[in-house]
């Protein structure tokens, strides 16, 4: 401890000074720590200052907790979905679980990777649209959320349409009643639901995946259970992270100095 | 910054968390963080996107251990860093030691808060808080750090830690001061010290 001490004392010790932060927040050792406590106990006017600082903390520490945007998740998702020169070949696909979520019950289409550009000015908005790769990246997101859902599964799937590619099915290990599809373009979607699960993915229970816009919250549950088998050893069997990183960083060297 | 040390001694043990882990298990922490930090929904989201951009980058060379204590490290510094650059011309930092005053004032139990509004203003009085002081008070206090920890996140030393928190939370006294109404006059610094 580091502390410099006001040259104060009375006959009932010394006064707190600016300990009384340290203090309230325990970041004494235990002998100052009591010794101090003493002392506010027979001195007013620290113990007003103990009071006060308090209040301060307890203003704070009680402040509501914002809660992260599905927007947001589902753009810091993307940034492993982007498709560098040196990844074009392969599709990216993830699969997560969220924090439970109550209140979507509507569906929504929206904040494609690409197009978000278009949609925002903002420069972290752009940014990403940058990470996810020259134009024959495209990516879409559809949400499909129902009222107080217990927990909401995103899966995020972005790929290169070029036919040199080997796209591959968008999987999930979502459990909850909820799904929320972060799919690729509408090219890209029509081929996942129909292409055969690439060798990765051996040991999927189905080699088919249906993903449509039309998919009902009644069916989800059905969905996510068929496909819980294949999970998460999709992002991480068919892609690399030191790829992906170094891609990133040549994509956008200003972000990461 | 993560060093290239990476997975000398971790490697068998430890494995690389997945990106949607990653992301599912801290975004919503990294969130908070940053809206406490920036003060608002568009600056925070922004932030956040700072930080797992940094993140995801430097993600294979993280040195198995206190992952939490690096996403604060991140964060809290990308904030510095921007709030320093936005307010370069007009930040003057103001000295971590030196005259220190406490004002303290009684509590009415009898306060009835508008919660809502309590939320509002007291984000406000944070806001208004120089950078360096609301990084130390929200690591503090929302983030329930120790002080040891906040010197680490912040790279500052212990003494500075406290006189940043002790100096926070009497700047959000005085812009609080109003909540309570019956609070007595301040006690001037020379009669406490």
């Amino acid at each position: 401890m580091n502390i410099t001490r006001r040259p104060t004392g009375t006959a009932a010790g010394e006064h707190l000074g600016d300990r009384v932060s340290a203090l309230v927040d325990a970041a004494l050792d235990p002998r100052e720590h009591e010794r101090l406590l003493a002392h506010v106990a027979g001195c007013p006017a620290c113990r007003m200052a103990v009071d006060g600082e308090r209040a301060a903390k307890a203003w704070v520490s009680r402040l509501s907790q914002p809660e992260i945007g599905v927007a947001l998740t589902a753009t810091l998702l993307t940034l492993q979905g982007s498709s560098p020169p040196a990844a074009r070949a392969v599709p990216v696909l993830t699969a997560v679980q969220t924090e439970p979520r109550a209140g979507h019950s509507e569906l929504r289409l929206g904040l494609p990777v690409g197009a978000a550009a278009t949609r925002s000015g903002r420069s972290s908005v752009r940014t990403f649209a940058a990470l996810s790769g020259a134009g024959a990246t495209a990516a879409a997101v559809l949400f499909v959320g129902a009222a107080a859902a217990p927990a909401t599964g995103v899966v995020a799937a972005s790929g290169v349409a070029s036919p040199l590619t080997t796209p591959v099915a968008a999987t999930t290990v979502a459990a909850a009643p909820t799904l929320t599809l972060t799919q690729a373009a509408a090219s890209m979607t029509d081929r996942a639901a129909t292409m055969p699960m690439p060798p990765a993915l051996a040991g999927a229970p189905t080699p088919l995946v249906a993903v449509s816009p039309d998919v009902s919250p009644a069916v989800s549950p059905a969905v996510s259970t068929t496909l819980r088998p294949t999970g998460f050893a999709v992002s991480t069997s068919v892609i690399s992270t030191p790829m992906l990183r170094s891609a990133v960083g040549a994509v956008v060297p200003g972000v990461t100095r | 910054m993560a060093t290239t040390a990476g997975f000398a001694d971790g490697e068998s043990a430890w494995q690389q968390p997945s990106w949607h882990d990653v992301v599912a298990d801290h975004s919503p922490r990294v969130y908070r963080l940053a809206y406490r930090l920036t003060g608002n929904q568009h600056d925070a989201e922004d932030l956040t996107q700072e930080v797992f951009v940094r993140v995801f980058r430097s993600l294979s060379q993280y040195t198995p251990g206190n992952f939490e204590g690096w996403l604060h490290r991140i964060t809290t510094n990308l904030f510095l860093d921007g709030a320093r650059r936005r307010q370069r011309i007009r930040f003057q930092p103001l000295p971590d030691t030196g005259d220190d005053r406490i004002v303290g004032r009684e509590i009415s139990a009898a306060d009835a808060y508008d919660l809502t509004r309590l939320d509002d203003e007291v984000q406000q009085a944070l806001a208004a808080l120089p950078p360096d002081f609301r990084a130390a008070v929200v690591l503090c206090d929302i983030e329930g750090l120790s002080y040891e920890e906040i010197a680490t996140t912040l790279d500052v030393k212990l003494g500075t830690v406290r006189s940043r928190i002790h100096r926070g939370r009497a700047l959000l006294r005085d812009a609080l001061a109003h909540r309570r109404p019956y609070a007595p006059a301040p006690v001037a610094a020379g009669d406490l010290l």
